[in-house]
């Protein structure tokens, strides 16, 4: 019976044996009753509640769905990956995919398909190895495959996660593919950069706004010697240790001010070396115009910046000699003269030129030239003060700059110390020589307060001391510019002269010691300057001899002796010789032997070159030149005699003497004037003499004036003599009848 | 200690003659009665003058729980003489439910005192909010002080209700008594058996235990829909759709909370406890088996490992919605409890619109479609 039965039946007072009273039958009914009633609300409500409940839960549901779906398909859209379930077999049953086009066929042509069947070899033995990992391991896993789709050929990512049994009662994986295909790009991409970056000879670093280092390739690593991590971790900006505080904070602060920085800094390794280094500083800004990134450039200058160095000295000096050249010294001396100017003080310049260098360098050759130059150099150097300046300001000349003396006197001295440095003989390459300078000295303020000023009052000064005979030095003057300005005059009124033949020859007679018979001429110039009279040769030869004009000149001088050999010997005039000077400038001319010759040629004298004699100095013998020397043996293959001029006055040597085809010797008028005075000179005649008949030479003695002295050299042996005692110099007319009064004599009076 | 129930009723008068003997200041009656306070004044007039020192504490009720019956019209009473725990009563008026949390903190302050065991706390069931009522007890007592107890009833009326303290009726008012000492001891047992109905709701617009909206939707709209003809009835119809919240601190993980009233122009309910905006609800539905055997589960609970020896009172305190669901078979709950406790254990106790029992943390809250039982006893007691 139910509990509630039972209730009801002891509420009401009944019990199943007794049949109940009305009353009490009354109230169990009543009872019953509102069980029932009770029982169809409870119905009622529950019915209710359960059919509304499920309505809401089934409206729920279809929201829920259609928020799923529009959910799903938004994440598909915005989801890359394809998603496949695959069974244990490879079998494709379900997948979904935002990217359509990344499929390899149509949806409807994958699903149910084994992963065999519809794709490529290649990419299905990778999927596969996957697959049976993920299944073997139960753990996740990675695939990279390639795959030639509708869209393009892709690479993509599959992940394998295996999910347990599947409804068909195999197990299941889910397999999500990813196109990876610009990851791979851009990571080649990448690599490529960044074995660019790291392989550029250039440093470069970038940093973020804070300065702090978030890449920094090898070359930086090379500069500093800190490694990559080291400067990656510093976090204080990489060149904070390397500079000063406030230059870094400069550079930093300019290149955020305008986007770009450059200046040169110097890096330095941690091993103590350091290098000259072009920082060049760029700013990334982001789309707020804030620095977001700063990206620093090194480029290693330090060879740059050496052959800068080496090409200034280049620039500035003297390859020869290792001297500051023209262009330093030019510098220099500026500088000298405002700090003269500024500090009250005097400044010297001296201007050497070495004398008879050409003759050297043309004889003996540039090698032996410029090996001279270097000893000169290194001479002036060793005499100097090591704040002078000794420069080459060109081929062999010199200048010597100081720039604090105090009153001339010391100038002076410090020129006698330079001459003194050319006492000692320069060896070189086996040759013995000695040289001399001259200098010119121009001090500053006082000759001038401006470089080219100076330089050029010293060159004149130093023309001066040549000049006076070399081997000195002369303060600038203004009579040296006033000469100076006169040689320059000379120097076009000689080549005016050339052209209006106002130069012309007068002969000197010369004759028989013993029977003062006439045997030949020296042919000496002589220049009619038409508004100056007579120029004397002592004036014009040094300024031609100088400027080079000599060679002009001498050449139309031996074109007229060589006209005069031929027209006398054609008019029957009889002579023994016709002679010339060649200047030592006409005999460093390597051609001049052709060009003579040409003339002899061209002339006819060539027929008489035996009756030409060409006078030449001892000291170009001393000198002994290879040019000189060729030109002579040349000369003497013609015919044409060779004689030295000034004999005795030069010291030289008998090797030398007997090396030239000489055949007569011309013993200076410094002896002949002291016959009779100085029994040394007498001495030397004599022995010149002796000597000449040794090498089987004539000789002749000039500037006999007395007849004690004729004597003297008749007794000594001396062959002939030229000078005023016997004859001045003729004009050609006198010349002229002096050669047919001569004929006139008998025939033992011409000569031997 | 010595445990006597009688019954009053006004037809018949007192099942037992009173017998003044047990009067003690270590005294308590507990009481529970009709809202129709005519019907037992004389009653009330016999205990004070019978019992002057005893402490009292009572309450109107939807339905007095009487051994194992359940009774209406009655005025049902145990006598409590303790040997060795000292007892104490009090009171606290409250106007609003506003003054509710204050009402709660006021009313502990006036038992917080050395030796304080338990407290059992029964109010006004109309105008308190019995959760921050609840609230305010808690915080101001210390955390090993029980508190248990319920909200007075008046029958499915909702219109007015009473307590009963120092041999007092009063309106508007909480009375608690306090025990003292360590002879005293106390547990309990609080379940539902309720089973969830349909979605989880988000409640939309609430404030403190007054609910506006569910999912946006007027909840006063919903109920109505879910009661159908019964509608007519609320609020009392409302009580068979009590509302879930979800809460982790439950056993089962969730607050119940039943209606008290509904205001149709703000189409609002209020409910016997806080509902927090925020909160997702479901309501719920009587699965009688589950009920009975919910009522079983907090007796056992409630028993846990007490002593058999000694006598217990029962206090069992349910929810007036589960009479009204289970009707005729609600005796099977009392029934159910009554049958899981030793014989020498006495049960008294009401239908109520609220219930008041710690939780499974321990935590005092307010339930409500629950049965909750509260059991005492003393130490030494023959």
């Amino acid at each position: 019976m139910h509990n509630l039965l039972k209730r009801q039946l002891k509420k009401a007072g009944l019990d199943l044996d007794t049949f109940p009273s009305s009353e009490n039958w009354q109230q169990f009914l009543e009872s019953i009753d509102r069980s029932y009633q009770q029982s169809d609300q409870d119905r009622y409500v529950l019915e209710r509640s359960l059919s509304l409940s499920s309505t809401e839960m089934q409206e729920l549901y279809q929201r829920l769905k259609e928020t799923y779906k529009t959910r799903e398909s938004a994440i598909l859209n915005a989801f890359p990956d394809l998603l496949f379930l695959i069974d244990e077999d490879g079998k494709i049953l379900e997948l979904l995919a935002g990217n359509k086009d990344n499929l390899y066929k149509p949806e409807q042509e994958i699903i149910g398909q084994l992963m065999t069947d519809i794709l490529p070899k290649k990419p299905v033995k990778l999927i596969k190895q996957c697959l049976d990992h993920a299944l073997q391991t139960n753990e996740m896993q990675l695939v990279e495959y390639e795959l030639e789709v509708p869209s393009g050929s892709l690479h993509f990512e599959g992940r394998a996660v295996v999910m347990g049994e599947l409804p068909n009662g195999k197990r299941g994986i889910l397999f999500f593919s990813r196109d990876i295909t610009d990851r791979v790009q851009s990571g080649f991409q990448q690599k490529l950069l960044e074995s660019v970056l790291s392989s550029a000879t250039e440093g470069i670093v970038i940093m973020d706004a804070g300065q702090r280092v978030l890449y920094a390739n090898q070359a930086v690593s090379q500069m500093t010697g800190l490694t990559v991590a080291e400067l990656i971790n510093e976090g204080q900006g990489f060149l904070r240790q390397q500079q000063d505080q406030k230059i870094y904070q400069k550079i930093y602060d300019q290149a955020r001010a305008m986007g770009h920085f450059q200046q040169e800094v110097i890096i330095h390794h941690q091993q103590g070396d350091q290098s000259d280094v072009l920082l060049s500083m760029d700013t990334k800004k982001n789309d707020q115009d804030e620095t977001e990134y700063i990206v620093a450039i090194l480029t290693d200058i330090s060879e740059i910046k050496a052959s800068q160095v080496r090409y200034e000295h280049l620039a500035t000096h003297d390859i020869l000699t290792g001297l500051p050249n023209r262009r330093l010294l030019e510098e220099r001396l500026r500088q000298a003269v405002s700090k003269a100017r500024r500090n009250q003080f005097n400044g010297v310049l001296f201007f050497l030129d070495l004398d008879r260098f050409k003759t050297i360098n043309d004889s003996l050759g540039h090698g032996v030239g410029d090996r001279l130059l270097y000893q000169v150099a290194s001479r002036l150097i060793r005499v100097c003060r090591i704040e002078d300046t000794v420069a080459r300001f060109g081929g062999d000349e010199f200048v010597v700059l100081v720039d604090d003396i105090r009153h001339q006197e010391q100038a002076f001295r410090i020129a006698e110390k330079i001459l003194r440095v050319f006492d000692k003989s320069f060896h070189i390459q086996g040759h013995e020589l000695n040289i001399s300078t001259s200098i010119g000295i121009s001090l500053f303020p006082d000759h001038g307060t401006d470089v080219e000023q100076l330089v050029k009052h010293a060159d004149i000064a130093m023309y001066a001391a040549k000049n006076l005979g070399r081997d000195r030095y002369q303060v600038f003057t203004d009579e040296h510019l006033e000469s100076a300005v006169a040689g320059i005059t000379m120097e076009y009124e000689i080549t005016n002269a050339l052209d209006n033949e106002e130069f012309f020859l007068m002969f000197q007679p010369q004759y028989m010691t013993c029977s003062r018979d006439l045997s030949g001429f020296e042919a000496l110039i002589r220049w009619q300057h038409p508004k100056q009279g007579l120029v004397p040769p002592g004036e014009f030869i040094p300024v031609a001899e100088a400027s080079g004009q000599i060679e002009q000149i001498g050449l139309w001088v031996f074109e007229q002796i060589c006209l005069k050999v031929v027209a006398w010997n054609q008019a029957g005039l009889k002579f023994n010789r016709l002679s010339f000077n060649l200047s030592q400038r006409q005999l460093m001319d390597g051609k001049l032997a052709q060009k003579l010759i040409g003339v002899m040629q061209r002339t006819g004298a060539i027929n008489y070159a035996g009756q030409i004699e060409c006078e030449i100095t001892e000291s170009l013998i001393i000198e002994q030149t290879d040019i000189a020397l060729e030109t002579i043996n040349r000369l003497k293959q013609t015919g044409m005699l060779l004689a030295i001029d000034d004999f005795g006055t030069g010291h030289s040597s008998l090797v030398n003497l007997k090396r030239f085809p000489l055949d007569r010797l011309k013993i200076d008028r410094e002896f002949v004037r002291d016959i009779g005075r100085d029994q040394n000179d007498e001495a030397i005649i004599r022995a010149t003499i002796a000597l000449a008949q040794g090498f089987g030479l004539e000789v002749i003695a000039e500037g006999v004036e007395e007849e004690y002295q004729l004597d003297f050299l008749r007794e000594v042996g001396c062959q002939e003599v030229q000078g005023y005692l016997l004859n001045r110099p003729l004009s050609i007319e006198q010349c002229e009848a002096q050669m047919r009064e001569q004929s006139d004599l008998p025939q033992q009076a011409q000569g031997r | 200690m010595d445990i006597v129930l009688n019954q009053y009723t006004h037809n018949q008068g007192w099942q037992q003659q009173l017998d003044p003997k047990l009067d003690s200041n270590n005294t308590l009656i507990i009481l529970f009665g009709t809202s129709d306070q005519q019907l037992i004044q004389p009653a009330m007039q016999d205990l004070q003058k019978a019992y002057p020192d005893s402490k009292t504490i009572g309450c109107s009720s939807a339905g007095e729980i009487f051994q194992q019956d359940i009774c209406d019209e009655t005025l049902s009473i145990a006598l409590v003489h303790f040997d060795h725990t000292e007892i104490d009563q009090a009171i606290q008026q409250v106007e609003d439910n506003a003054d509710s949390l204050e009402a709660g903190a006021k009313l502990a302050e006036k038992f917080n005192k050395p030796g304080l065991r338990a407290i059992f706390v029964l109010s006004d069931g109309l105008h308190v909010n019995g959760s921050a009522l609840v609230e305010g007890l808690r915080t101001s007592l210390p955390d090993d002080v029980i508190i248990t107890g319920g909200l007075a009833g008046d029958g499915d009326r909702f219109d007015h209700t009473w307590v009963y303290s120092g041999h007092e009726i009063l309106e508007n008012h909480v009375a608690a008594v306090g025990f003292y000492g360590d002879a005293f001891t106390i547990s309990h047992g609080s379940r539902g058996g309720w089973d969830v109905l349909g979605p989880n709701r988000e409640v939309t617009r609430a404030q403190d235990n007054v609910l506006y909206e569910l999912d946006g939707q007027p909840a006063l709209q919903l109920y109505k829909q879910y009661l159908g003809e019964l509608a007519e009835g609320l609020p009392s119809t409302g009580l068979l759709f009590p509302l879930a919240i979800q809460n982790d601190e439950e056993i089962d993980g969730k607050t119940v909370r039943t209606i008290l009233a509904v205001d149709e122009e703000q189409q609002s309910i209020t409910f016997a406890g806080d509902i927090p905006e925020g909160a997702y609800v479901q309501l719920m539905h009587a699965n009688f088996d589950r009920l009975i055997d919910g009522a079983s589960k907090a007796a056992e609970q409630a028993m846990g490992d007490l002593s058999e020896d000694n006598p217990h009172l029962n206090i069992a305190i349910s929810c007036v919605g589960r009479r009204l669901v289970l009707g005729q078979r609600a005796e099977e709950e009392i029934e159910a409890t009554d049958e899981v406790f030793p014989s020498n254990t006495r049960q008294i106790g009401f239908y109520s619109y609220g219930e008041i029992s710690p939780l499974a943390s321990g935590r005092c809250d307010l339930h409500n479609q629950t049965m909750t039982l509260t059991l005492i006893s003393e130490h030494g007691s023959a």
